[in-house]
């Protein structure tokens, strides 16, 4: 994939918008250990690569936006800031890779890559602590849910119960932001090609 | 962290001159790694270990990354003064012993287990390993080099991406900033969800309008983000004999286990 010199540079741009809100708002919600910080910030994050991919429709620009955005992260005030730069470049790859099979451009396949990149969230923490820590922690998780299951007296059934609502309201979250993005990326292009009309340079 | 700092926490771990490498060899080693490509090679080395060592290789897997982190990019070890990270690393190994099979043990309602403790301890060096190197490896290499990695696998045109965002990065907070007072002044915050889709229009637009800048600006300047040369990150020849060792080590290290 080879972008030109003025789709590089709105990758750059898109990338340091997502960035930036990454640097202040994921900081604020990180420091009041708000819930579900990385569904709000993910939703907000791929809805701004989505418009990238509306401005930007060639494949790979959305996966380009995020990784902008995760080496700006790295530049963050925060402390450990690996584990959230790993979960937007999966995001990222995991929304183009649905963009990249769905074909043409459709609000469906936006709702679906919007859906995949943020119920990433649910599965990122598991995935990187198992990564780093290894299979044991795996293991020590489904233990302590099990205990823990045991000490409320509930059945480990409605643990998973919880756990699958969980995902569905990432998976939800996700898709209103990738229908969010085609609708704001068509005004955005639309605002784009008027201003290009008024000042006589028709893209 | 500045330069100095490296070298003044270098100095430090190194025993203020109990045992000491010969100057001249630690300072070239430094330099080459700030090049990039030492300090990358001896990441995937630290990063396999971590992924393949197990059991009794795993305490030396561990020396050694150490080792080359004292050498190659002392700045990885600062993580090791953070209070944080050592919380996490006795509350993981606490949580395992807690929880692990066949408690030897008990203290008050919780069970001791011994096998716990020890996948704990495994967990903790591993933890070790694969954070002082993603540290060790974010502060020494700058952060295009960083994205001449990424340009060298086939994403062209990121380094240039990269330094273009770093710059717009102020004026894009600041737009970002103006648009949602203009909102709140306007009453825009009433209907919440038609509120953010004009914030995040009116953001993306703004942001497109620099990036419309930029390129009108290097358009002029006849630029040509392809043709950059300086920031691209390049594998020098002298790097094969560290890497062959490295991979040597590893294998010897996997070893161990058989």
């Amino acid at each position: 994939m080879r972008l030109s010199l003025k789709e590089l540079t709105i990758v750059a741009a898109l990338g340091a918008l997502w960035g930036s809100v990454e640097m202040t708002l994921g900081a604020f919600l990180h420091v009041l250990h708000v819930p579900f910080t990385g569904a709000v910030l993910g939703s907000i994050g791929i809805c701004i690569a989505l418009v990238g991919r509306v401005v930007v429709p060639r494949p790979g620009s959305t996966l380009s936006i995020a990784v902008v955005a995760a080496l700006l992260k790295a530049l963050s005030i925060g402390g450990v800031v690996l584990s959230p730069m790993i979960a937007i470049v999966m995001e990222g790859l995991l929304a183009d890779a649905v963009l990249s099979l769905g074909g043409r451009p459709r609000r469906t396949t936006f709702a679906l890559a919007g859906a995949a990149a943020v119920t990433w969230n649910t599965l990122h923490m598991v995935l990187i602590q198992g990564l780093v820590f290894g299979a044991g922690v795996i293991r020590m998780y489904m233990i302590m849910v099990q205990k823990a299951a045991a000490l409320l007296h509930i059945p480990t059934a409605s643990v998973v119960a919880v756990l699958i609502v969980l995902v569905a309201g990432h998976v939800v979250a996700g898709a209103l932001a990738g229908l969010v993005a085609w609708q704001a990326g068509r005004s955005v292009v639309a605002r784009r090609a008027l201003v290009e009309i008024d000042a006589g340079e028709p893209s | 962290m500045t330069p100095g700092d490296a070298s003044q926490l270098a100095g430090r771990l190194s025993g203020a001159g109990r045992w000491r490498l010969p100057s001249r060899a630690l300072l070239r080693l430094r330099a080459a790694a700030s090049g990039g490509d030492v300090a990358v090679v001896c990441f995937a080395f630290s990063l396999a270990a971590g992924v393949l060592c197990r059991g009794v290789a795993l305490p030396a897997a561990l020396a050694v990354c150490l080792t080359l982190a004292t050498l190659v990019y002392p700045a990885g070890l600062l993580v090791l003064t953070r209070r944080r990270t050592w919380a996490l690393l006795v509350l993981l190994v606490a949580s395992s012993t807690v929880v692990g099979p066949d408690p030897a043990w008990t203290l008050g309602p919780f069970g001791i287990s011994l096998q716990g403790t020890l996948a704990g301890a495994g967990m903790v060096m591993r933890a070790l390993i694969i954070i002082v190197a993603v540290m060790g490896l974010v502060s020494t290499v700058p952060i295009d080099r960083i994205g001449g990695v990424l340009e060298h696998a086939g994403l062209h045109g990121l380094g240039f991406a990269v330094g273009v965002a770093f710059n717009l990065l102020p004026l894009i907070e600041r737009s970002l900033v103006t648009s949602w007072h203009a909102m709140r002044l306007r009453a825009g915050l009433r209907r919440p969800f038609t509120a953010m889709r004009l914030l995040l229009v009116a953001a993306v637009t703004s942001s497109l309008r620099c990036a419309d800048e930029v390129v009108l600006a290097a358009e002029a300047r006849a630029f040509d983000p392809s043709a950059r040369r300086a920031s691209r990150f390049v594998w020098r020849r002298r790097i094969v004999p560290l890497a062959l060792a490295l991979a040597v080590v590893l294998v010897a290290l996997t070893g161990m286990l058989h």
